[in-house]
């Protein structure tokens, strides 16, 4: 394969064609972040985190999606960079709730940003509310505050809940759901601009859509938008505590495929379910008896038994 | 008043007298609209027959010079016609002024085929309607121009991908695409020899980011208008994944003109840098709103004043170029020279042309404020800056119009120094890259918030 | 409900033309809004999802992108009202408050008789003649309140 030479901060790399500028970065241990984009998903390139600066181009460029070229000359922390990223996350912060988001805070106080620049949040919508928006419409407000996603928790099921108002609209779980892993397509993206969001077929809820509760859209959620209904029930209850909990690597007792999952339990309970995203069998991804089919081994009888 | 009767009967109230159209429309051919301003200054070319030959009948095209430059076309070949494009340094007048030859030398060398031609009719930039008027009064214009751009690009099938709120342009073209295919000008190889080119009509939905190019293909693709990443180019993979070329309707039907009377004859007028002529679309505080097809290098003010000049008493105030996604100068460029070249150096852009006056007795702020609104209720949604820096600039404009900034003007405008910059460098598209101009240009150039009469 | 019969023979037609048959999804959606009430039902994405092979909540992410396509009934007329800066201008506020004082519609409602729907659109590429307003499909230009009046006033 052939190899390209680029230029970053002022460093040679050398990387495989086809590799992305994100891939280069990485090479040289540059901290870039992201939030949309996932090794086991197809780059969307939305959320603009990542962008950095290419010599000659107009604009910024994305890095998680943008392909190497021969010769590239790349800034990373350019005025122009830091100005974007901060920005992108003061413009996520003040629009929606990126307190479960992982990298959010670090990434605020690196980039000094401050989503409160652009005033205290608005109210928060009714439920259903902003599924009623009909696209290239919306009401002024007066500017005071700052518009958002806010709005009400959608728990319909007993396996996840859907809370709105910490979806950034970075496509994975539409992904996952689609042609990167599931090929459900109980989800897309409906409604524009500001008013896009995630929905099922008419809005109908979730077990009267063509959803299957793989949950792979879960494992992919950057932002806590999509949570194991025992977590956010943990997190309600205010008895979530992360300082309790241990992972526990194991493979799928389900089916012969041998998927890997990781157990992550709290008081001996199982509060969530994941699978690598480099692991060869599952690519992160799961089916609804791996993920959300270990009620059982909750069950009184079975902890008597197993002594676990 | 004149009644013309048509498939539609239409009362038009006719503006400049224009005996040719007057006496046509008596005659109860379907011409002109001319309920708007249709001129020139210099040759007539994009405007030779709008609003005098009916754009209902495939003879009186032919008979008015139509198919002279498909025939010629034929003689000079396909890299003829890709030579005299780029000797005539035609480039896109939809807005991002890139090459045309270029373009359609890329599609052409592009291996994998098929090979599309797309017809962006997606007019949507507020203050533009120079398309509108070509589509309407001049459709087989257009069918010869992409019948053209098959032949050079090898592309056999065609697309114009129109906006859905022209019904009255749908029905034309429609009807034109019908003709000629009738009479063999348009249709499969062996009925138009020698090689095959047909062209569908695609209407949108309403949705001003589908004339962003690789919105527009997904449109056709039957998926929401999200504008994709570039590189790949649609050149090299566009419509379907194969390589297409993109044009603005008036960027093909300049292509007539050139090929038909060559380069040479195509850069008698205009600058160096900008041979020829253009449509630039004038509305707001003129006497006579319309379309006005001017050689490039045309002053600014030259314009307005073949636009009859301000309507009323009130002084200029300032000139919207380019439309929502352009930039506002103040009565001090009316010395412009309405070029590429120049606009560039004055940090302006022609963008589709549209000239949107505004004199002392508009107030500007309603004006931005729609303006941002307009790009709030058209950001796709897709990436962050758009999506909710388009709001928060219509929030920090309702501030201001409001007399309720956070701090003072001077900390709201250096906010919106940062939000525009971080949309310009970080969006996809060019929606979100262009959001902010048109308001950052006015807070600077005419300072609407700080003269307290607005 | 299922399509009508001549709809799909047509979409069938178009389907054809395209490599894939979601192409003809925007088309099918404009020719269902035509013929089917002015509007996009959810029983009708359904039936398009099942003729063109996709999930309905597909159809349903296109549909709610484009302004044109409308997810609720609306009135027997559309009147499009442009509210963009050349018509703004030139009078747009007043022409919109007039016919929905004539129509008895809101702005994006229907008027209780369920005569008429009102919408304002953006730029129509009528500047030169502003204001101006589309009644199903034909601009009505240089309007006053009085030929507001005399429009709407003629409508069946």
């Amino acid at each position: 394969m052939k190899n390209l030479n680029l230029t970053i901060d002022g460093h040679a790399v050398t990387v495989p064609e086809g590799s992305t500028v994100l891939d280069a970065c990485r090479k040289l241990a540059i901290d870039t972040p992201t939030f949309c984009w996932a090794e086991n998903l197809t780059p969307v390139n939305v959320c603009r985190i990542c962008v950095v600066e290419l010599e000659g181009a107009r604009t910024l460029i994305p890095s998680c999606s943008r392909k190497a070229e021969e010769g590239m000359k790349i800034r990373t922390d350019s005025e122009r960079v830091r100005l974007s990223r901060k920005l992108v996350l003061e413009l996520l912060g003040s629009s929606v709730d990126m307190s479960l988001a992982k990298d959010f805070a670090p990434l605020a106080k690196r980039y000094d940003a401050h989503p409160e620049r652009f005033g205290p949040r608005a109210a928060r919508a009714a439920a259903g509310e902003r599924e009623q928006a009909h696209a290239g419409h919306h009401e002024t407000g007066d500017g005071q505050t700052a518009a958002n996603v806010g709005q009400p928790m959608k728990v319909d099921n007993e396996l996840f809940v859907r809370d709105y108002e910490r979806c950034m609209l970075c496509y994975k779980c539409v992904e996952a759901c689609g042609n990167d892993a599931q090929n459900t397509f109980a989800i897309a993206v409906a409604g524009r601009g500001f008013d896009a969001r995630i929905a099922t077929e008419l809005e109908t809820p979730l077990p009267d859509s063509a959803c299957v509760f793989c949950g792979n859209c879960v494992g992919v959620c950057p932002t806590g938008a999509l949570m194991f209904k025992a977590e956010s029930d943990l997190r309600k209850s205010g008895g979530w505590d992360e300082t309790k909990q241990t992972e526990t690597d194991t493979i799928c007792s389900y089916c012969g495929v041998g998927c890997q999952l990781t157990l992550r339990v709290q008081d001996n309970q199982i509060v969530r379910v994941t699978s690598p995203s480099d692991h060869s069998v599952t690519g992160g991804h799961l089916c609804v008896k791996g993920r959300f089919g270990w009620a059982f081994v909750q069950e009184p009888a079975a902890q008597d038994k197993g002594g676990s | 008043m004149v009644s013309v009767a048509g498939k539609r009967c239409v009362e038009q109230a006719f503006g400049a007298a224009d005996i040719a159209r007057v006496e046509a429309a008596l005659g109860g051919a379907r011409v002109a609209p001319a309920r708007y301003a249709l001129e020139a200054s210099g040759p007539r070319r994009l405007l030779a027959r709008a609003g005098r030959v009916d754009p209902c009948s495939i003879e009186a095209y032919g008979a008015s010079g139509g198919w002279r430059a498909l025939e010629r076309a034929l003689v000079i070949g396909r890299d003829g016609v890709i030579g005299e494009l780029n000797a005539a340094k035609l480039v896109g007048r939809g807005g991002a002024a890139f090459p045309t030859g270029r373009k359609w030398e890329a599609v052409a060398k592009t291996p994998a085929g098929p090979r599309y031609l797309v017809c962006n009719a997606d007019e949507s930039e507020p203050g533009t309607f120079k398309d509108r008027v070509l589509l309407e009064e001049d459709p087989f214009a257009l069918i010869e121009a992409m019948v053209i751009g098959g032949y050079a690009t090898g592309a056999e099938q065609g697309y114009i991908y129109l906006r859905g709120e022209y019904p009255l342009a749908a029905e034309r073209l429609e009807h034109a695409m019908a003709q000629s295919r009738a009479a063999g000008r348009l249709g499969p190889a062996h009925a138009m020899k020698p090689f095959a080119f047909d062209i569908e009509l695609r209407r949108g939905g309403g949705a001003y980011i589908c004339g962003e190019e690789t919105a527009l293909c997904a449109s056709i693709e039957g998926s929401r208008g999200e504008p994709r990443t570039k590189p790949p180019f649609p050149v090299h993979q566009g419509l379907f994944g194969k390589p297409t070329a993109i044009n603005n309707v008036e960027t093909l039907v300049a292509v007539l003109d050139i090929v038909r009377d060559g380069a040479a004859a195509y850069a008698a007028v205009g600058t160096p840098g900008s041979p020829g002529t253009k449509l630039f679309c004038v509305s707001g505080t003129v006497r006579r709103p319309g379309v006005y097809e001017v050689p490039f290098g045309t002053r600014l003010g030259e314009l307005i004043e073949l636009a009859g000049g301000l309507s009323g008493p009130a002084p200029l105030q300032g000139i919207l170029l380019g439309g929502a996604a352009g930039v506002f100068v103040g009565p001090d460029k009316l010395a412009l020279p309405l070029s590429f070249e120049d606009a560039r150096a004055a940090g302006a852009t022609l963008g589709s042309g549209v000239v949107f006056v505004l004199d002392e007795s508009i107030p500007l702020v309603p004006t931005l404020r729609r303006i941002a609104a307009f790009f709030r209720d058209e950001s796709c949604g897709q990436c962050v800056p758009c999506r909710v820096g388009t709001v928060r600039q219509e929030e920090l404009l309702a501030r201001l119009a409001n007399g309720k900034p956070r701090g003072d003007l001077a900390a709201e405008r250096a906010l919106l120094a940062e939000l525009g910059q971080a949309m310009r460098d970080a969006s996809i598209c060019g929606l979100g890259q262009t959001a902010s101009s048109a308001i950052e240009s006015a807070l600077v150039q005419l300072q609407p918030f700080v003269k307290s009469s607005r | 409900m299922a399509l009508p019969e001549k709809l799909v023979r047509e979409f069938e037609e178009l389907a054809k033309k395209y490599p894939d048959r979601k192409s003809a999804l925007i088309p099918a959606l404009h020719r269902c809004q035509e013929e089917l009430g002015g509007w996009i039902s959810p029983e009708t994405m359904e039936d398009l999802a099942a003729f063109i092979g996709i999930e309905p909540v597909e159809v349903y992410g296109v549909a709610s992108f484009y302004p044109m396509f409308h997810l609720k009934p609306v009135g027997r007329h559309m009147v499009s009202v442009c509210h963009n800066i050349s018509c703004e201008l030139r009078g747009a506020s007043e022409i919109m408050e007039h016919v929905c004082r004539v129509t008895g519609a809101k702005p994006y409602g229907t008027s209780p008789d369920g005569k008429f729907t009102v919408w304002p659109v953006e730029c129509q590429g009528a500047c030169a003649n502003a204001p101006m307003i589309d009644l199903d499909g034909v601009y009505h230009e240089d309007l006053t309140p009085e030929k507001v009046e005399k429009i709407l006033g003629g409508v069946k």
